[in-house]
């Protein structure tokens, strides 16, 4: 009863389990350990001592999550082991021999959550931009972290939220950023003015005042998630009410006969099916799919079969639409 | 009443590890899973024995009589080449009273046996539903008799002899302790109960909190005293020997040490009890570690609860053998 869910070990040496790398990290992150708790995952993940230099000392524990037994050890890591720069300093894995699967994966981690961990001191630039995105702080709170960062409550802003591992190409003094732990992750967030460009992948949240940040990230973290591809910007503000009730369906999304019907189908039929609501023609589409009329025809004929309605359909598109923003957060 | 009970936050790196491990095992037992508990469960010999040598332990395997007679097993765990006479720890294994084997638990002894130089007898009592109560702490209670009768062979300091176990192994302790002061057993110098099973009544605060989440929730506990005590579970007719928790007499026991973590069922038992033995004048040493889910410290042992966990033990035990 005491190993009923079993021992944490070493990763597989051999297979990648880069999913488990990432929920650990994010787990320690969300719960606001410091830097030894982030050590003691990395060596007891890796199997091996994990080691950070912080700028002050190095800090070395073993997979044990003790100090390891050869006493003091490096100041830092030899050449050949897998390594990191933090803003700080450094982070390592002491990995003799040939590199474990996911060593590069759990030295990436280890490094984010230390510049997390780093950045959540309090008054350090970061944490206050964290403080303007929470909606669980209330306005006077944010208003304190608006100052600092010399946002005028009042300016016009939006929040745009980047996949973690995005790396940021806006100037930091007109554009501050940090990593914000959220219920689906760690989210790079960044606040631009309401007129700024914005470079994908992302998701950008609608404009608003710079003391309702909050709710401009939660549209921003969303359309993130609806991001349909690799590259791509997903704008809030262009979805409108769609965004809307896609946020309120989504607790009921996995349930939706038409989120269903979509989620049984392949990606070549999804994307079949993207081009046909989309186009201005079955010919159109088919031309954009390299598919011979007669054949998207058909395949039309037997996808409204399958969906229960015609996609191409004034309600058809709409529900088409609505279930396969949908189809997006249940499977995110 | 609120509708969610709150509860108090796991520890983030032990939340963190039952993220990568939970997919493994469901958040609650039920009877129909019992046979598949018992083969998922560490066999009795896989490994134990490479652990052992490691270790720099030897293992002698000596059958015994059980309760009414029947045979059942034992180990006698030593360090190589150990002579001479020194403090003994007979260990109660867990595993829901339904599960688990005899080397279950033994992990952590094995500093004890090369630190302390003890002797550790560990016994592989017959489990429910199909050896229902009292099976399970009379064949325990059966194998602390034949240890303390054979102390002088086994190199125990009779003076020097200690009960420990984890989770039900815990309970199964804390019973062995009430049956050695009420039949006039063994004397012994300890009760070491991690994460104790104590109470089959299921009315606290703590098993409303931990209900279908964490490790070793309401349900499980609800499947595993079922299991021993069948329909008289919960009712008049349960003995304080299989539920502890019960004893309204804890006078005349041994020191106890008992932890367990401020998430996970056992909470508000094992709290009581330690309670229950101060105002009995029994001295009691009480952890509660916070965030820690049941038996944290097998499952994250890296982590820093875990250490802190294993620490305060050792130091207790360490105190109480006189060493």
């Amino acid at each position: 009863m005491q190993e009923l869910v079993g021992r944490l070990t070493a990763l597989d040496a051999e297979a990648s389990e880069t999913l488990k790398v990432v929920a650990y990290f994010d787990v320690l992150v969300a719960g606001g350990v410091g830097l030894q708790a982030l050590l003691r995952g990395a060596a007891v993940l890796s199997g091996t001592v994990a080691g950070a230099f912080d700028g002050r000392r190095t800090h070395r524990i073993g997979p044990d999550g003790g100090r390891p037994a050869d006493g003091a050890g490096p100041a830092g890591p030899r050449p050949d082991w897998p390594a990191r720069s933090t803003s700080t300093g450094k982070v390592w894995l002491e990995r003799d021999g040939s590199p474990h699967a996911n060593d590069e994966m759990v030295i990436e981690r280890l490094a984010l959550a230390v510049e997390l961990v780093e950045a959540r001191r309090p008054g350090h630039r970061d944490s206050s931009l964290e403080t303007a995105l929470d909606a669980a702080r209330d306005v006077e709170e944010r208003r304190v972290a608006l100052s600092r960062l010399r946002l005028d409550p009042a300016r016009l802003v939006r929040a745009v939220a980047h996949p973690v591992a995005h790396q940021v190409a806006y100037r930091a003094e007109v554009a501050p950023s940090t990593v914000v732990a959220t219920p689906c992750g760690l989210v790079r967030a960044v606040v631009l003015g309401g007129d700024a460009e914005v470079a994908g992948p992302a998701g950008a949240g609608v404009t608003l005042r710079a003391d309702e940040l909050p709710e401009s990230f939660r549209t921003a973290v969303l359309a993130l998630r609806l991001l349909p591809g690799s590259g791509a910007v997903v704008d809030a503000a262009a979805l409108g009410i769609l965004l809307a009730a896609v946020s309120a369906l989504e607790p009921v999304a996995a349930e939706q006969p038409d989120v269903v019907a979509l989620a049984r189908l392949d990606a070549r039929a999804r994307a079949v099916l993207d081009e046909l609501a989309a186009a201005e023609s079955v010919r159109a589409a088919a031309a954009a799919l390299g598919m011979h009329h007669s054949t998207l025809q058909a395949r039309h004929d037997t996808l409204t079969n399958d969906l229960g309605y015609d996609p191409r359909s004034l309600d058809g598109r709409a529900r088409f639409r609505l279930a396969r923003l949908l189809l997006r957060l249940a499977e995110d | 009443m609120a509708e969610i009970l709150q509860r108090p936050p796991f520890d983030p790196e032990l939340e963190a590890a039952l993220t990568l491990l939970a997919d493994q095992m469901p958040a609650t037992f039920t009877p129909e899973m019992i046979p598949m508990l018992r083969q998922g469960m560490p066999g009795f010999d896989v490994g134990v024995n490479d652990l052992l040598a490691e270790a720099g332990v030897e293992r002698r395997d000596v059958t015994i009589a059980g309760h009414e007679g029947d045979e059942i097993e034992v180990s006698v765990l030593r360090r190589e080449g150990r002579t001479g006479v020194g403090p003994g720890i007979y260990h109660t294994h867990g595993g829901g009273m339904i599960f688990g084997g005899r080397f279950l638990g033994v992990e952590q002894m094995l500093e004890w046996i090369i630190d302390l130089d003890a002797v550790v007898v560990t016994v592989e009592y017959r489990v429910a539903p199909e050896f229902p109560d009292p099976y399970p702490v009379r064949d325990c209670y059966a194998g602390l008799v034949w240890t303390a009768e054979h102390a002088e062979e086994l190199g125990i300091d009779p003076e020097r002899l200690i009960i420990a176990g984890g989770s039900a192994g815990g309970g199964l302790a804390a019973g062995l302790a009430l049956i050695a002061r009420d039949e006039d057993g063994p004397a012994l110098a300890g009760q070491l109960l991690i994460c104790p099973m104590l109470d089959d009544r299921d009315q606290t605060v703590s098993t409303r909190q931990i209900d279908g989440i964490g490790v070793w929730d309401r349900g499980s506990n609800v499947t595993g005293w079922s299991a021993l005590l069948g329909d008289r579970r919960g009712t008049d007719d349960v003995s304080i020997y299989a539920a502890p928790a019960r004893a309204t007499d804890l006078s005349g026991l041994p020191p106890a040490f008992i932890d367990c973590g401020s998430a996970e069922v056992f909470r508000d038992e094992d709290v009581a009890y330690a309670t229950a033995l101060w105002a009995a004048g029994v001295q009691a040493e009480l952890h509660v570690w916070a965030g820690g889910f049941h038996g944290f410290d097998m499952t994250a042992p890296h982590s820093a609860l875990a250490r802190a966990a294993r620490a305060a033990r050792a130091a207790w035990v360490a105190r109480t053998l006189g060493a």
